[in-house]
Formats: C-alpha cells, sequence, structure tokens
C-alpha cells in the first residue's frame, strides 16, 4: 500500500514541518536576536570588534591564550588517551567493563565537578600547587585532557578491540608488515588516524570553549568563553559600556569560526579516510600483558581522583590559626549546603531546579530531535539536498558556545519581555533545550541510520502502516539510542554550567552547578568549600547514576557519539 | 593451519619445513604465505597498494597472472568477491613464499566462479613451483586441485 495521500501520512509530514519550525524559533531565533541587539549597540565593524576584543584590560590576550590552551590541551588529551585505549582495546583485562565505564566517566561529569576536583586535589590539603601560579597553565592543560580522555578512549579503543585480527596477522605473512613498524605504517596508522584526527578535534573544541575550568583554575588568564561570560552582565545595553558588547560579539564571530572549521574538519576527516574495516566475526581472544597494571593503574586513578577528592573535601574542614592549617572531618559542609544562607538557596532547591529544568529539556528535546531525526533520515532517500541543508542546520549550533547560547536567551529573550529576566522561572530550560536538542538530534539520527531498510519494507509488506510501523518497529528498534540520548539530555542538563552562569546566576533559579560554583567563591567561610564540594558530590553521584543506565543501554557499537 | 604459518602456538609438538624445525620461527620470517577464507584486503589502499605491502614491483605481472590486469588504480572495496579472492593470490605470490597456505579461499564465492578459480590457481602455483596446503570440506574441490589429499575424519576412534 501506498502511504502517499493517507491522513496518517499527512499528519506525520505536519509534525516534521512543524518540529523543524519549532527548532528554528527555539534554537535560531534567540542567537539572532542578541546578535542583532549587541551590533545594535556595538555598531556593525567586525574589524572594531576585534581590537577593542585584542586592546581592552578584560580581554587582553584572550585569543591567543584560548588558542595555546586549546591546541596543547588537545595534544596532551591524545598522549595520554591513546596509551589507554590501546592496552584496553588490544589485551584482556578483568573487569573489562568496568574499566572502560570508568575510564570514561570523567567526560560525563559536569565540569563544576572537573573544576572543584582539580581545585581539592592542588589544594594545600593535597598536592599544594594552587598557591603557584606557574603552575596554573599546566593545571589547566592536564584538567583538560582528564576531562576528554574519554574522548580518545571512545573513539580508538572500540575499533582496537574488534578489528578483524586477520588484518594484522596477513600483513604479518607479508614483507611490509615483518616489523612493528611496518605494522604500524601500514595497519595502525591508517586505522587509527580517523577516530585520533576526529578526537583531537573534538577535544580541541571543548578546550576552546572551556569555562568552569578555566574560571576557577588559571583565575588570571581568560579564554574567549570566559571573557563573554564576564562581560555578558554589560553588553547588549544601549549607551552602558558598548565595549562589552564589542568584546561580545568579537569573541562569539571568534568562536563561531573557529568551532565551525574544527567540526568541519572533524567530519570530512572521518567522511574521507574512514575506510568500513573488517570487524572480527566473533569474539576476539585478546592477548594478555603481564605488567599491563602498570600503566592501567594510573590511568584509573588519574580518571576517578577528582571525583574521589570532590567527595573527600566535603567532609574536610580546613582552619588556619596563627597561620597553621588544620584538617577536621565533619559533615558541616553537608549541613550548610542543604540549609543554605541569606544568599544561597539550600541544596534541595538546587536540586528540584536541576532535575525540573532537566526534565523540561527532556520533554522537548526528546520529540523534537526524534521529528528532525525521522524528516532528516527520510529526506536522505528521496531529496538528498534538502537533507544535507537540513542536517547541517541542526549541526549549526554545535558552533555556538554555551555563554553565548546563554547571551542568547538573556538577550534574545528580554528583547521580546523585559520582565520575562526575572519573571519567567523555565527561562534557564530554554538555554538547556537549545544546548541538548542537537545532540538528541544527532544520537537518533545515527540511530535511524544503523536500522537496516529491510525491517520496514517488511513491515509494509505485511500491511502495517506508518503509524503501526513507527510504534511496532522503529521504536522498539531504537531503544537503545533512545535511551541514550534521553540519558545524555538529562546529563547534560543537569551539569550545564555557561549558558546557566549568564541566564541564572544572581536568580532564585539556582541550579546544583551554579550553587557549587557560588559557595567555592565565598572564600572567607571555612565552611563554603566543604559546602561548595559537597554540591558537587550530590552532581557527581546524579551523574554517576546516569551514566551507568547509559552504559547498559549503548549499544555494542564503533564510537560514535557518548 | 595457523599453526604451520606460525600464527598460533601447538599445544603440542613441533613443525618441521623442509626438515628444519621452525616452531620458533616468528610467522613474518617463516616465508609461509596464507589466503584466508575471506580475502583479507586493507582498505585504505588501492589494489596496487595493496601489492605494494608484498613487494615495490613486479605489480602489472602480478596482476596479470590472476587475470586482474589494468585493475592496479582501482579501490579494494569496488572489486568483486572472485577478484578479491584473486588479488589476495596475486599478493600472496608477490611476496614469493616458500609454500602457500589456502584456508577454504574458494567457499566464500559461487560454485561456477569458485570452479575457474581453482583451475587458475592450480595452474599458476604449478608454474611457479609453489607446494601449496589447501583445507576444505568440499571433496570435489580437494579432487580438483590436489595432488595428494588427507582425509581428516575426527569421527574415527
Amino acid at each position: 500500500m501506498n502511504d502517499l495521500g493517507s491522513g496518517t501520512y499527512r499528519l506525520i509530514i505536519g509534525t516534521r514541518t512543524l518540529a523543524i519550525a519549532a527548532f528554528l524559533l527555539l534554537i535560531a531565533s534567540p542567537i539572532a536576536l542578541a546578535v542583532f541587539r549587541l551590533i545594535g549597540v556595538a555598531g556593525a565593524n567586525p574589524r572594531a570588534w576585534i581590537e577593542t576584543l585584542d586592546g581592552n584590560y578584560m580581554s587582553a590576550g584572550a585569543i591567543e591564550f584560548t588558542f595555546l590552551q586549546s591546541i596543547i590541551s588537545s595534544f596532551a588529551t591524545i598522549s595520554l588517551g591513546l596509551p589507554v585505549a590501546w592496552m584496553l582495546g588490544r589485551y584482556e583485562w578483568r573487569m573489562q567493563s568496568m574499566i572502560r565505564a570508568v575510564l570514561t566517566v570523567p567526560f560525563v561529569m559536569p565540569s563544576i565537578i572537573a573544576a572543584m576536583g582539580i581545585l581539592t586535589l592542588t589544594g594545600d590539603s593535597a598536592l599544594g600547587i594552587r598557591s603557584n601560579e606557574g603552575t596554573w597553565f599546566w593545571t589547566l592543560i592536564i584538567a583538560h585532557a582528564w576531562f576528554n580522555m574519554s574522548l580518545v578512549i571512545r573513539f580508538c579503543e572500540p575499533i582496537l578491540a574488534t578489528l578483524d585480527p586477520s588484518m594484522e596477522e596477513q600483513l604479518r605473512l607479508l614483507p611490509a608488515g615483518r616489523t612493528i613498524s611496518g605494522r604500524i605504517r601500514h595497519l595502525w596508522l591508517p586505522v587509527l588516524i580517523p577516530p585520533l584526527s576526529a578526537s583531537f578535534c573534538m577535544s580541541f573544541v571543548f578546550s576552546f570553549t572551556s569555562f568552569a575550568l578555566v574560571r576557577w583554575i588559571t583565575i588570571r588568564d581568560n579564554t574567549l568563553e570566559s571573557v563573554m561570560a564576564i562581560s555578558s552582565p554589560s553588553a547588549g545595553i544601549e549607551g552602558y559600556m558598548a565595549f562589552t558588547s564589542e568584546i561580545v560579539l568579537a569573541s562569539s564571530l571568534i568562536q563561531f569560526a573557529v568551532l565551525s572549521i574544527s567540526l568541519w574538519l572533524a567530519s570530512r576527516i572521518q567522511r574521507e579516510l574512514q575506510r568500513q574495516y573488517p570487524m572480527a566475526p566473533a569474539r576476539v581472544a585478546r592477548g594478555h600483558f603481564d605488567y599491563g597494571w602498570v600503566f592501567m593503574a594510573p590511568a584509573l586513578l588519574f580518571s576517578i581522583a577528582p571525583i574521589v577528592s570532590v567527595a573527600i573535601g566535603s567532609v574536610r574542614v580546613r582552619t588556619v590559626e596563627s597561620g597553621r592549617a588544620a584538617d577536621t572531618w565533619s559533615l558541616d559542609g553537608w549541613e550548610l549546603a542543604r540549609d543554605g544562607s541569606f544568599s544561597m538557596v539550600p541544596l534541595s532547591d538546587a536540586m528540584a531546579n536541576s532535575i525540573l529544568y532537566a526534565i523540561i529539556s527532556l520533554a522537548i528535546s526528546m520529540p523534537l530531535g526524534y521529528c528532525i531525526a525521522s524528516a532528516i533520515h527520510s529526506l536522505e532517500r528521496t531529496n538528498r539536498r534538502m537533507s544535507e541543508a537540513l542536517d547541517f542546520a541542526t549541526m549549526a549550533p554545535f558552533a555556538f558556545s554555551a555563554a553565548m547560547i546563554g547571551l542568547g536567551v538573556t538577550l534574545g529573550v528580554t528583547k521580546l519581555d523585559p520582565t520575562a529576566f526575572s519573571q519567567f522561572w523555565p527561562l534557564p530550560a530554554l538555554a538547556h533545550v537549545m544546548l541538548t536538542t542537537p545532540f538528541a538530534i544527532r544520537i537518533m539520527l545515527t540511530g535511524l541510520r544503523s536500522i537496516d531498510r529491510e525491517y520496514d519494507e517488511a513491515a509494509r509488506v505485511l500491511g502495517m502502516g506508518p503509524l503501526a510501523r513507527l510504534t511496532r518497529v522503529r521504536i522498539p528498534l531504537m531503544k537503545g539510542p533512545i535511551t541514550v540520548a534521553a540519558i545524555f539530555c538529562l546529563a547534560m542538563s543537569l551539569g550545564e554550567f555557561g549558558a546557566s552562569f549568564i541566564v541564572a546566576t544572581n536568580s532564585d533559579w539556582a541550579t546544583l552547578p551554579l550553587l557549587a560554583d557560588s559557595w567555592r567563591g565565598m572564600p572567607m567561610n571555612p565552611l563554603a568549600e566543604a559546602a561548595s564540594n559537597a554540591v558537587a558530590t550530590a552532581l557527581a553521584v546524579m551523574a554517576i547514576l546516569l551514566f551507568a543506565v547509559a552504559e547498559r543501554a549503548r549499544s555494542n557499537e564503533r564510537g560514535g557519539m557518548f | 593451519m595457523r599453526c604451520i604459518c606460525g600464527l598460533e602456538e601447538p599445544d603440542r609438538g613441533r613443525v618441521y619445513f623442509s626438515g628444519e624445525d621452525i616452531t620458533d620461527v616468528p610467522p613474518e620470517s617463516r616465508g609461509i604465505g596464507l589466503l584466508f577464507q575471506k580475502p583479507v584486503l586493507y582498505p585504505h589502499l588501492s589494489v596496487s597498494g595493496n601489492l605494494s605491502l608484498a613487494s615495490s614491483h613486479g605489480h602489472e605481472d602480478a596482476l596479470e597472472e590472476v587475470g586482474l590486469q589494468g585493475l592496479g588504480e582501482r579501490g579494494v572495496s569496488r572489486l568483486s568477491g572472485g577478484e578479491s579472492q584473486r588479488l589476495a593470490l596475486a599478493r600472496a605470490l608477490l611476496s614469493d613464499p616458500r609454500a602457500l597456505l589456502l584456508d577454504e579461499p574458494f567457499s566464500a564465492i559461487d560454485a561456477d566462479l569458485s570452479a575457474r578459480l581453482i583451475d587458475d590457481v592450480r595452474v599458476i602455483l604449478k608454474h611457479r613451483g609453489c607446494p601449496a596446503v589447501l583445507v576444505t570440506h568440499n571433496v570435489e574441490e580437494a579432487e580438483n586441485f590436489c595432488d595428494r589429499i588427507l582425509f581428516m575424519d575426527l569421527s574415527s576412534p
């Protein structure tokens, strides 16, 4: 039966069109409104914006610093991640899946937890290098490598673990593969360059837009992202500190260009170099490495150290009397976080806000993401050019940083209705939706593409209509990607910091990351650090629980999205 | 077969080749070629690129020997099943092995093509004087290809 012309078919087309319109309205329009407002204040002269960015005391050196730390962070990430991915993929380990989960958990940790964890680790009670300015830069690099190492593992380990062993065996029997260097040159490099390049680009993007880590670790040096966040309170106001609008415009322009190029490069490298290497027909019998734990144990320790230090820091209170520091162990930090203070909301309020915003993000991002992913997928068969255009449009938000999205919401919405900024409580959720929807689309689109077309065709010849095929074939087959996308939306929203910092800081709508940040910013209170760590611990527990569910749902595929 | 070419260590016994104990010789130094059941071709390399793993010269002759002349620049993903197996054979022969092991290389291709390929491979190996061991479940295939046949019947006591 041909679906064309049926009422259900028209309903599906209508829903998809509506979803695309909603996507443009929700995601493109706030950014566009914010940009127009900033240009209205600063004028339309990009050269002047960049000169102000480079010359102003608030932002001088930010461009160089952003590029330098991103490049070094990306190299450090690859240097740390590749040996770990190799060890994990090529050798047999006891509790392999547990090790993989522990090694990749940093990436799903909210950046504020990474910041709090690294601060505690480098603080006086641990490594004691916080007071030395010379160590700030390298601490940031290590922090970024910690955060992004799991990208390299996720991209490289599956192909190392599942590559058909006959590829290497055959090479060993040929003259060009008789030496280790020959096998590296002719097999491992071609196999690993695409996932390594993709993880380098992604690592560069995440380091380039890093905010929480830069805000807390380097203090004096700013990235473009932190410059935008600092400048945002006064940006976009007619006749008031117009240079901040110029700084924001210049920063977002550079970020947009660099992120677009990086993401384009990552996808091009993947497309051009990725070959379909044969997978092992059955589970590969991998070798044992007698001294493997000498490498693996430090990697595992490195992965969990910041998270554990946050938990330990939540029950340790440091007091300084007569120049001597003393640690006491108590739940006072937790109690302070639980009760809140004059300027801080209680932990339960922040948790309720975070969960509520996460649920709103989920409720909007998932159906929207599914409809748009379905539209792109079906257009791929009927109108290739249109599907590519839509695919590109849904990826465009990746080129905006969280700070720009926060500004989009703040400036864009207040332009429509100034009272909304203080009265419309779901406002932070709008920023979260803007960030989570593109991810939901990518994950579900990958899932839809992986479904064999014959499944749908077999259902058709059985007489199933579009709705029956959706509910009885597609959605059950998509259970894994849908669950992963849902968990990802929840986790992203719960841990979101950059956009929330601009939209909801100093409001009653504080989320857990904002509360952790605010407590950390009260150095005179001896319990503040413990309270901050207590909030971060609560957030880490939620992230780990979500991660555990996602790990169970994640299909056993090669690399790809989280 | 994997023990003969050194990819696996035997649980017991030794492997001798021309009277020489090669049990502890690594597979890359034994000079024994292997054709896998499914041809193992490297998708990042062209036909010629795959041959270059065996030798940097003589590609055209090798391709001509297996009937793939003129396909040097073609990507391996564009080869048919029979062409892929011919290329794997050309590559194995180009490395000038002392012996060639064939692990059911004709089982994954259709009957007509496999019959032609068996004849071709036999002629090529005979012409080169290269000893070969073929493992197969197909008696007819073994009879067409081999000078000597050894039956392995695990059901016998």
